[in-house]
């Protein structure tokens, strides 16, 4: 297509393009930035919302708190779903008996957070599936006695519910992966160099694939920061997530507390927006490399 | 002697068949259960008339749920429907129009730059999103409409759509485009002739995911449809908040079907595509 | 009684083009008359591939001119100006059989079907493809893949066929069938070629005129004799490759090599590197 006549076809494509991307994310920032920084009416004397957010916790400030915990429940979980995902994608690729079992590895796509939520709630909630399964085998002897594993403090039902969802794809993922590097060549090739199968899966399958994967493990890590639907209903309400911490606070009946949802608004973006721009330009320079 | 030998493997194999059958077999068995059971659990709370703790297994099967969703005795019916108009609209809107602008972005010397665009709306938590957009949707008139939550889904599906469909504008595809374009074939029969047989398939591909992504979602539909846009998962959470698991079991598979069945069908092309990778 | 000037089908006049601060064609400048085939010169990375894609319309030019029959083309688009380009790779179009990428020029011109089928069916004759035109391209060899492409260019009559090393990606005999080929199509249908290649002989072999590129400097020869007396052409390095070899001295300076083959009692299938380790052998030098 010569230059002249693409551009004439591509400009309003380009500037609708820019319109949805930019416009809507900034306008929404910059009135929730508006909000965080407006002092509150008719209260005078009052500390600011950012001051308020950043207080300590002692004194109600719950910043930090729901910063790290939405943080720490992030990194574990994409922890364990590398812990899950990396072997069993070993297992598709190198066995072809496991083949037929590939196509399961679909089900957990087709579910919806909400749901996978719902389902894990049956199953691990005091009087779910698996109560009942330890109080028939005697372990247990009755609601109260079942450990907690839904709305606890160690958001054992978020993490699970997380990591079932997230390690089938990740596993679909890997084993892309690995054919595009051809990894039995590679494995036969460190076969013959005297490798054992537990050498070649330590020193060159995980860390060659999870170099590959590294800007997708990011974009995933970004993406669970963000997450909302399973922590609203497996979490406690204290620490909550950012998210579920910004949607609270906008719809209390206080509306002194709106403009602490504002604020977090306005700072999720912005750590969001500042890891994206460092994911997006390291990756820029590794095509340069290459 | 050799026959002996042969015919004492075979009894070996005969008695310790079936043991070891089940032992080599057993890690399979339960990568299927693991997969499965969510599902089977969801399809054994729709089938109940009450699951009181600490039964495990009630035994009181019914179709009542089912029964009374079908009538419309319940507001699922008419929330599925409304789930797929709403995904419906925003997949189509997104894919046709993500196809078009990705292929104008893909044609810029600095495309990648320009792609970068499009990971700030899509990555931001859409509920986020919504809870920042807020102020303007209420100011239009927005809220609490069905063609508000279209388009505030449309904000975020789209730059998915532009990013899935960037793939498919490869160097190559610009060369067969180029190579058409020198045969004499104007715009027009661009996009007839090389652009929508070959973009097909991964149009339909689009469409799916974007049909999904909008299909799955929850926070920013209920911050912005403010109660009045009931979608399938915002009756779902009514549900279970309400502690119903029955009526909840049967949203949720209701949830799951289209896209399963959506999944089935494109199952093909998925497997198509990591095969040409090979 | 003067002769009749017949008006060059191309003319070019000093295109300039620039990729940032780095100058890819400075004052490039030529022309080239009906029927004839201009064969250019140029080791990769001299700007022939911008040359090419400049005259198709896909590339625009920073300065210059451009005359197709007399007619400024730069506004053009490149389905106006009737110039057709092929790169080293075939590029047909993967949804369609070789009958229909053939057919495809004819089809978009909305020619009836009758005459398509005709004259795809004469061409796929002329290509030596008789009753591969239902074959999809995945299911063509590398050099039938090619033929279709040129089938596809020639089918439409172009006014200026640009052609980027258009075998380099084939074997050495389909390479040399092809410039058959070639030669023998364009002559039938009468049409002007530029071609670029970085081979030699293929240069030789199939332009009627012929010119070097050099750091985006195009240099046309007035005949096939200078362009071979030319010290940048490679005609003398080649010459003296073939007369060495010829004499049996060494295949590289200061080395017998090819005695050294025969003389060892080995097949002349198992050249033996230059730096193998031998007694009598010196390390060659490697500046020919």
């Amino acid at each position: 297509m010569s230059l002249t006549s693409s551009k004439r076809f591509s400009a309003p494509f380009l500037w609708v393009y820019a319109l949805l991307t930019v416009v809507p994310l900034l306008a929404g920032w910059g009135y929730s930035l508006h909000c965080s920084l407006r002092p509150l009416q008719g209260i005078s004397g009052q500390p600011g919302t950012w001051q308020r957010l950043f207080a300590p916790p002692s004194e109600g400030g719950e910043a930090w708190q729901t910063l790290s915990y939405t943080f720490g429940l992030s990194a574990i979980s994409i922890g364990m779903i590398l812990l899950f995902a990396l072997p069993l994608s070993y297992a598709f690729v190198f066995n072809q008996r496991n083949k037929g079992l590939q196509g399961w590895l679909f089900l957990p796509l087709t579910m919806p957070p909400v749901v996978a939520a719902f389902a894990f709630l049956a199953l691990l909630s005091p009087s779910g599936f698996l109560s009942r399964v330890a109080y028939a085998l005697g372990l247990s002897a009755g609601i109260d006695q079942f450990p907690r594993l839904v709305n606890d403090a160690l958001s054992t039902g978020i993490i699970l519910t997380q990591v079932f969802l997230l390690t089938p794809f990740f596993t679909l993922a890997f084993i892309n992966q690995a054919q595009q590097e051809n990894m039995p060549a590679l494995r036969r090739a460190a076969d013959a160099l005297g490798s054992r199968r537990a050498q070649f899966a330590r020193r060159i399958y995980a860390p060659l694939l999870l170099r590959r994967s590294l800007p997708l493990l990011l974009l995933y890590a970004v993406y669970l920061f963000g997450t909302y639907e399973i922590p609203l209903l497996l979490g406690r309400s204290s620490p909550r997530v950012v998210t579920v911490y910004i949607t609270e606070q906008m719809q209390r009946f206080d509306l002194s507390n709106i403009p602490l949802g504002h604020a977090m608004a306005v700072l999720y973006t912005a750590l969001v927006a500042v890891l994206l721009v460092f994911l997006l330009s390291r990756r820029a320079g590794q095509i340069r490399e290459t | 002697m050799r026959k002996d030998m042969a015919s004492s493997a075979v009894l070996n194999a005969r008695v310790r068949g079936p043991l070891r059958l089940l032992l080599g077999q057993l890690p399979r068995l339960l990568f299927r259960l693991l997969f499965v059971f969510p599902l089977l659990l969801l399809a054994y709370l729709s089938l109940q008339q009450a699951w009181r703790f600490p039964r495990l297994v009630s035994g009181e099967w019914t179709l009542q749920h089912w029964a009374a969703t079908l009538q419309g005795h319940n507001s699922l019916l008419s929330s599925m429907g409304l789930s797929l108009l709403l995904s419906g609209s925003v997949a189509l809107l997104a894919a046709t129009s993500g196809f078009a602008v990705s292929g104008a972005v893909m044609q810029q010397k600095r495309a990648r730059r320009w792609l970068s665009l499009a990971y700030f709306p899509y990555l931001i938590a859409p509920v986020v999103f919504a809870a920042m957009l807020q102020f303007y949707f209420v100011r239009m008139g927005w809220s609490g409409t069905l063609g508000g939550v279209v388009l505030a889904q449309y904000l975020f599906v789209f730059p998915y759509a532009v990013l899935f469909f960037s793939g498919f504008w490869t160097d190559r595809m610009r060369n067969l485009i180029a190579q058409a374009r020198t045969l004499g074939a104007s715009s027009r029969e661009v996009w007839l002739r090389i652009l929508w047989p070959l973009g097909r398939p991964v149009l339909a591909m689009g469409l799916f995911q974007c049909f999904l992504l909008s299909w799955f979602e929850y926070g920013l539909t209920r911050l912005l449809g403010v109660g009045k846009v009931q979608t399938l998962t915002i009756q779902t959470v009514l549900y279970v908040q309400e502690a119903n698991p029955h009526l909840a079991a049967v949203a949720s598979l209701l949830m799951i079907v289209p896209a399963m069945l959506l999944l089935l069908i494109n199952r093909q092309l998925l497997l198509r595509k990591t095969s040409g990778l090979q | 009684m003067p002769a009749i000037r017949v008006l060059p089908v191309i003319q070019a006049h000093n295109i300039h083009k620039q990729y940032g601060t780095l100058s890819v064609l400075s004052g490039v400048q030529f022309q080239l008359e009906s029927g004839r085939s201009l064969g250019i010169l140029g080791s990769s990375g001299c700007g022939k591939t911008t040359l090419l894609q400049i005259m198709a319309g896909l590339l625009p030019a920073d300065q210059g001119e451009l005359l197709l029959d007399g007619q400024a083309a730069f506004d053009l688009t490149p389905a106006e100006r009737g110039t057709v380009y092929l790169s080293q790779e075939p590029l047909l179009f993967p949804h369609l059989t070789a009958f229909e990428n053939i057919a495809f020029g004819l089809r978009v011109r909305k020619q009836p079907s009758a005459d398509v089928r005709a004259q795809v069916q004469d061409m796929l004759g002329q290509l030596g493809l008789e009753g591969l035109g239902d074959r999809m391209p995945t299911a063509l060899s590398g050099g039938q893949r090619q033929r279709v492409a040129f089938g596809r260019a020639i089918i439409i009559r172009p006014r200026v066929l640009l052609l980027d090393e258009p075998f380099g990606s084939l074997d050495a005999p389909t390479r040399a069938d092809m410039q058959q080929l070639y030669r023998r199509l364009c002559a039938a249908h009468r049409i002007t070629t530029v071609f670029v290649t970085h081979d030699l002989r293929e240069a030789l072999v199939m332009g009627d005129e012929l010119a070097r590129m050099e750091a985006g400097r195009l240099t046309v020869y007035p005949s096939r004799r200078a362009f071979m007396e030319a010290p940048g052409s490679g005609v003398r390095e080649e010459w003296a490759f073939w007369q060495r070899t010829l004499s049996g001295e060494g295949l590289l300076p200061g080395t017998t090599a090819a005695g050294d083959v025969f003389a060892a009692g080995r097949s002349t299938d198992l050249p033996i590197p230059p730096h193998s380790p031998g007694p009598e052998k010196k390390v060659p030098d490697t500046d020919a």
